[in-house]
């Protein structure tokens, strides 16, 4: 991995709850948000993220550290000293620890991921939602995302028959 | 569309909800806001996402939201459908078109005239529809008795485009196609068949003429078929090829591919042609023998089945003489492979082991439809007005919905709620 020289300019991130993050300008233009906020000039010397407590933006912040581009200071490409494919076996399971979190815990991350527009956080986190979706009954769908069943039976009923293809 | 959907409209208070729980504090703890669950469901596959409308009336509402819809997987609704006219070459439907959903509403989705079209008061036919993209013949009183525009539309954004002609007199023209997979490309191509000559039931197929709306423009590609089969709906759009049924220069019955480029060309086989002492050579010999009605002959009759786009993979289905030379099997093969051209055996029954099935229906007119596009279910129509699905995992037939009127076709509908780059108001 390139070394990160001393130098870089440095970003301020600010949680609700009164925590600051100091973050090279890279690892925060992993977020698609703060890239634009910052391409836009609306950062200052810090920036406020509303609604993700230090506890998840420290865990992002860890996330884009870990998958901010490799890149030298000239902004040239990753050195290839380094295969891609064991750099991305590397990442993989890398991520695979990283999710390792409870049930609030990743949907705060997706809701943090989604906010802040960083794409391989919100495929990460996402994931076991979807497979969640994808494989289990409507009643585990309705328990693991609490949400409550608020048709009539007759409804039900009707709304069932019209999608049975889909329950084959 | 579907009676849940009246009772529940779009709901903007859902939506403002979102906002007033996005405040800090979050959601509920273990629940995701209302954006973010669409943003998951818009990585669900189609079949998952309508068992998810069945989760809620809450979720229902999120997934038909006019706001939502445009980014999630849509699938089969079902299938315009009418008479077919006897008075031109192609099989097309002409106004009023009818329509029927995959569960038996014939409610539209959209109005049946098609009256956001330029020139809706002269007569519109209906030739083909390929992934929420539909394909018409606009009459046009400048051009003379039966001069028409192509027109490519979405009903769902009722937006449309005028193409330029072919330079293809119609009765030059076997069958025109429609290319649209917006996987691929925002843009869609139309196909005509070309064939030589005089327009009759034996002329050989000359070659192709593709529009592109990324160029604007057609180009003709010759390569010379025997025939080509007339049933519009037998074309099939898949992996950014054209697939129809020819008969080869040596009277093979085949499945031909060929791209938007009308350079590259395959030829596949059609499969199951072993089970007679006649081998698979004469597609009409093959007929004849099986008995099996199947319409007119440019059709190429039911045992020479019909392909289909399933699952992202091109399907075969047909009706074959079972090995005891008394039974008939229905057989459903999948192409995976174009190398190595080898068709796969997906699903094989005998017609008596499938539940509420009756042979009696061969004998009337039976014409397959489609495959859906996420499932192991098969469109078929029995007696010329009863439209039915064969679910090939349970094994059994059941009745969708009893249509009026002679023998129609049957042109499936995907809606497609993005705006296409290619249409315009």
């Amino acid at each position: 991995m390139a070394t990160r020289e001393a130098g870089k300019k440095m970003i301020m991130l600010k949680s609700p709850d009164g925590m600051e993050f100091e973050v090279e300008e890279a690892v925060a233009m992993e977020s698609q948000t703060i890239r634009k906020m910052i391409e836009d000039d609306c950062a200052d010397t810090a920036i406020l993220i509303p609604n993700i407590n230090s506890k998840i933006l420290s865990r992002v912040i860890e996330y884009c550290n870990k998958h901010v581009p490799t890149t030298g200071a000239t902004g040239a490409a990753a050195s290839d000293t380094v295969a891609p494919a064991a750099l991305a076996e590397d990442l993989k399971i890398w991520d695979a620890e990283f999710i390792k979190v409870n049930r609030a815990t990743r949907f705060d991350l997706i809701q943090a991921a989604s906010y802040l527009n960083i794409k391989g956080l919100l495929d990460l986190t996402s994931q076991t939602t979807i497979d969640t979706i994808s494989d289990n009954s409507l009643e585990e769908i309705r328990s693991f995302l609490s949400t409550k069943n608020d048709y009539l039976p007759e409804e039900e009923q009707t709304i069932r028959r019209e999608n049975q293809w889909a329950f084959q | 569309m579907s009676t849940a959907g009246e009772r529940s409209p779009p709901r903007e208070e859902g939506r403002s909800s979102i906002r007033a729980r996005a405040l800090p504090g979050g959601p509920p703890a273990g629940r995701l806001i209302d954006d973010i669950l669409v943003e998951i469901l818009s990585r669900v596959p189609a079949k998952e996402l309508c068992r998810c409308k069945c989760v809620s009336r809450h979720w229902f509402g999120l997934i038909h939201h006019p706001d939502h819809r445009k980014r999630l997987p849509q699938t089969l609704a079902g299938f315009f459908y009418g008479s077919s006219t006897g008075t031109t070459a192609q099989r097309l439907l002409e106004l009023p078109f009818r329509f029927t959903s995959v569960s038996g509403d014939r409610r539209l989705p959209f109005g049946t005239k098609l009256s956001f079209l330029p020139n809706h008061h002269l007569p519109v036919d209906l030739l083909d529809s390929c992934n929420g993209l539909l394909l018409c013949r606009c009459y046009h009183v400048s051009g003379g008795v039966g001069a028409f525009h192509y027109v490519v539309c979405n009903p769902a954004t009722k937006k449309w485009v005028v193409l330029p002609n072919s330079c293809k007199d119609s009765s030059e023209v076997a069958t025109t196609s429609l290319g649209f997979d917006p996987a691929l490309s925002p843009h869609f191509h139309v196909f005509e068949l070309v064939v030589e000559h005089n327009y009759s039931q034996d002329t050989e197929l000359s070659g192709v003429a593709v529009y592109s709306s990324e160029t604007g423009e057609w180009i003709h590609k010759e390569k010379r078929w025997n025939r080509a089969t007339r049933h519009s709906s037998a074309t099939v759009f898949l992996d950014g090829l054209l697939f129809f049924r020819a008969l080869d220069l040596e009277y093979h019955d085949c499945v031909v591919a060929v791209d938007t480029k009308g350079e590259t060309w395959m030829k596949f086989r059609v499969p199951g042609g072993q089970v007679d002492d006649f081998g698979p050579a004469d597609g009409f010999v093959h007929q004849m023998l099986f008995r099996v009605p199947g319409g007119q002959a440019d059709d190429f009759g039911l045992a020479h089945g019909f392909i289909q786009r399933s699952q992202g993979c091109l399907h075969f289905a047909n009706f074959q003489r079972d090995e005891d030379g008394v039974g008939i099997r229905l057989v459903v093969y999948v192409l995976k492979n174009y190398e190595s051209e080898e068709w796969i055996v997906k699903h094989s029954i005998k017609t008596s082991d499938i539940c509420g099935w009756t042979d009696l229906w061969l004998d009337a007119d039976f014409d397959f439809i489609a495959i859906h596009p996420e499932c192991n279910s098969l469109f078929f129509i029995a007696g010329g007005v009863t439209l039915m699905c064969y679910n090939m995992d349970n094994r059994q037939v059941k009745v969708i919905s009893y249509l009026g009127g002679a023998k129609p076709l049957f042109l499936p509908y995907v809606p497609l709620y993005t705006e296409s780059l290619s249409l315009h108001c």
